[in-house]
């Protein structure tokens, strides 16, 4: 509970240092809504006493919290003279957001750990050498530049020629057509590439951490008693093992999640994704600032509430430290 | 570490500086070694493919490498540009020819280039790694790049220590409100998104028309600010540990101050631990400019580094056509691995240091 409270202020001053960041940028951002004829002067006007925008930038700062937490209002696009939460998260963005992201990490996890366990049965064995090679050599391998060789070599193993795209979330042929299994096939085509990009580095990093973990537990009293019961290898691995080696994991899930945000943030750019964070680069590049704001407020408030999940997980499954707390 | 990993790694230590050392000193002689400026432009050579150098031709052999002079063409349907090579004309290679004047150095005036073509009137042109959309030489824009994504690294961190040492160092050592709030602002600064938050500080400075060098700085610095609180968090932890030993308590009873105490008795300890997690956190910093330069909002024209020249292949028509763009990728990932297998190194060289006194710092 005192951890929930704790994130509320944390946020309030991430999204100050964020609101002063935006307006760094003096802009003719107004000017340029201003020359827009699809708003109103009343709309103007209604906007700029609203958001203050001819008092001090603190006072601008509450009136925006203000109309953000009591109207859920995050502001005006001016490009697309759009509120700019719509600007941001509708037409589909926030859900393809959750769907691309949910899935990289869910898909990184689900190899991770597996791959971890095996890489800790038989260490030094191939799967546990080639792992540490590759753990090195994807951590300096930019996820933008993973994104790029693999469209090239996509496109130069010609899949065009079997009826499939390169980039986007579907084929041309899916757009706008009713769910399908063909179309959830198409998705997952090209959703792989985006996993590989943005989820390798990551999901290797958290194969070598449940290896290290999974070896100490190995290692532990409990473990021995489990065996010397007679229990499977597999019992003992998974059930009594494991459980004990999840929790540091769920601290690095945690700790990675700064760099899960870049990497989904980029492999939007490359990918031409749908997304949040395609929007939220388009409005940086069209100097945009209210939306730019709601952005960074989102993945501010994304990385604290995840950093504060996995406190929360970690207090939920481990009793050692709930008791310590 | 394992075994395994220790033989690995201490051996590749070796490895790594050699091919670092080796960047280096390419990116220093950058223009003694590509024949032509970094910056200049022949809108009719973009998108050239690197230039085959030959040794044989229709004509028979040659021990003198040498060129087809080639001309690039536009097919009027797709406008994808095609090289039409001439192949009854030869053009040699030329050794330490002279060619467009530079500074050596930055100091010294100089004219000689490694190579270049014995072309009479300057006509021909070889691009090793091909040319850019501008028609410009990518060997000479690679060489010329890496001066900056090899020292992104390190500048950060030379920003970064003193400020992360000294902010964790008061919070562990004064301890009641100005570690409150010193943490606190660490939390801040960890909860900030880097990458978007550098991609607005960047943007902001596009628009502000600051120099493309003070806008690098700039955009480190904000790297630096957001990037102390892990690192300051773990200093806090050992000084917090350390300010209880014999020796601080000796050093107050002489009368040192507290900033001297701080300084000269406390962080010293902590140094192996700034030195090896700052190497560990070089890969990480180059990474993030180069996804900065690569989105738009890092190093800007006419300044380049291994990033931006990657923004250019950025459009998947352009990387289909010209991969020869991606070859700044290679020097990218061949130096971040090799910083990251330094920084492997110093950490087990640290931890078996520490070992061996029986002293463990980390908690």
């Amino acid at each position: 509970m005192v951890r929930v409270a704790a994130a509320v202020p944390l946020i309030l001053a991430a999204t100050f240092v964020c609101f002063l960041l935006v307006h760094l940028a003096p802009g003719d951002a107004w000017t340029r809504l201003e020359a827009n004829p699809d708003v109103s002067r009343s709309t103007l006007e209604t906007f700029r006493a609203r958001f203050g925008l001819d008092r001090p930038l603190l006072i601008q700062y509450g009136l925006w919290l203000q109309n953000v937490v009591l109207r859920g209002d995050f502001g005006l696009s001016f490009e697309s003279a759009l509120p700019a939460f719509d600007a941001l998260f509708l037409s589909g963005r926030l859900a393809w957001t959750v769907l691309v992201a949910g899935s990289t990490m869910l898909v990184a996890l689900l190899v991770a750990v597996p791959l971890g366990v095996w890489m800790a049965a038989r260490p030094h064995g191939i799967v546990d050498r080639a792992g540490t090679v590759l753990a090195f050599g994807l951590v300096s391998v930019p996820v933008f530049l993973l994104g790029l060789l693999l469209l090239w070599l996509l496109v130069a193993a010609r899949v065009g020629d079997l009826g499939l795209g390169v980039g986007g979330l579907f084929d041309h042929r899916y757009l706008g057509r009713p769910w399908s299994w063909g179309k959830v096939g198409n998705l997952l085509w090209h959703l792989w590439p985006v996993w590989v990009a943005a989820g390798a580095a990551e999901g290797i990093g958290w194969a070598r951490q449940t290896r290290g973990n999974l070896q100490d537990a190995l290692a532990e009293p409990y473990v021995v008693a489990a065996r010397s019961k007679g229990l499977a290898e597999r019992w003992v691995v998974w059930r009594h093992a494991l459980r004990n080696a999840a929790n540091p994991l769920i601290s690095m899930l945690g700790l990675s999640l700064p760099r899960l945000v870049s990497g989904s943030l980029i492999a939007a750019v490359v990918f031409n994704l749908p997304t949040v964070e395609r929007a939220f680069w388009q409005a940086v590049q069209a100097h945009d600032p209210y939306v730019v704001l709601a952005g960074l407020s989102f993945f501010t408030v994304f990385l604290v509430g995840g950093n504060l999940t996995a406190d929360l997980l970690l207090l939920a499954i481990d009793p050692r430290i709930r008791r310590g707390a | 570490m394992t075994r395994l990993g220790r033989r690995t790694v201490s051996g590749a230590w070796r490895g790594a500086a050699a091919v670092l050392a080796v960047l280096a000193v390419m990116c220093i002689l950058a223009e003694f070694l590509a024949p032509y400026p970094y910056d200049e432009q022949r809108n009719k050579d973009a998108f050239a493919p690197p230039t085959r150098i030959r040794f044989h031709d229709g004509e028979g052999w040659s021990i003198r490498p040498f060129v087809h002079p080639f001309r690039m063409e536009t097919d009027v349907h797709t406008y994808a540009r095609r090289i039409v090579e001439d192949e009854s004309r030869r053009v040699y290679l030329r050794f330490f020819a002279h060619g467009a004047p530079y500074r050596l150095f930055g100091v010294f005036p100089a004219d000689v280039h490694l190579f270049d073509l014995a072309d009479p009137n300057r006509e021909a042109r070889i691009y090793v790694f091909g040319a850019d959309a501008l028609g410009r030489d990518l060997l000479s824009r690679v060489l010329v790049g890496g001066r900056v994504s090899l020292v992104v690294g390190p500048y950060v961190l030379l920003l970064l220590i003193p400020f992360a040492a000294l902010l964790g160092g008061v919070s562990g050592y004064c301890g009641g409100w100005a570690d409150f709030l010193l943490q606190r602002l660490g939390e801040v600064a960890v909860a900030l998104p880097g990458l978007p938050v550098v991609l607005v500080v960047g943007a902001a400075l596009a628009v502000r028309h600051v120099s493309p060098a003070v806008s690098l700085l700039t955009i480190l610095g904000a790297l630096a600010a957001i990037g102390w609180g892990g690192m300051a968090r773990v200093v806090r932890g050992q000084v917090l540990s350390i300010r209880e030993r014999d020796f601080v308590l000796a050093a107050r009873a002489v009368g040192a101050g507290h900033m001297r105490i701080l300084c000269r008795h406390i962080l010293p300890h902590v140094a192996s631990y700034l030195a090896v997690s700052a190497t560990l956190l070089i890969p990480g910093t180059m990474l993030t400019e180069a996804s900065l330069s690569f989105l738009g909002f890092g190093v800007r024209e006419p300044m380049t580094s291994w990033g931006a020249l990657l923004a250019g292949a950025r459009s998947l028509a352009t990387v289909e056509r010209s991969p020869w763009l991606l070859i700044p990728g290679g020097f990218l990932v061949a130096s971040v691995l090799a910083f990251a297998g330094l920084g492997e190194a110093f950490r087990e060289a640290e931890a078996s240091h520490a070992s061996g006194r029986g002293v463990h710092l980390t908690h």
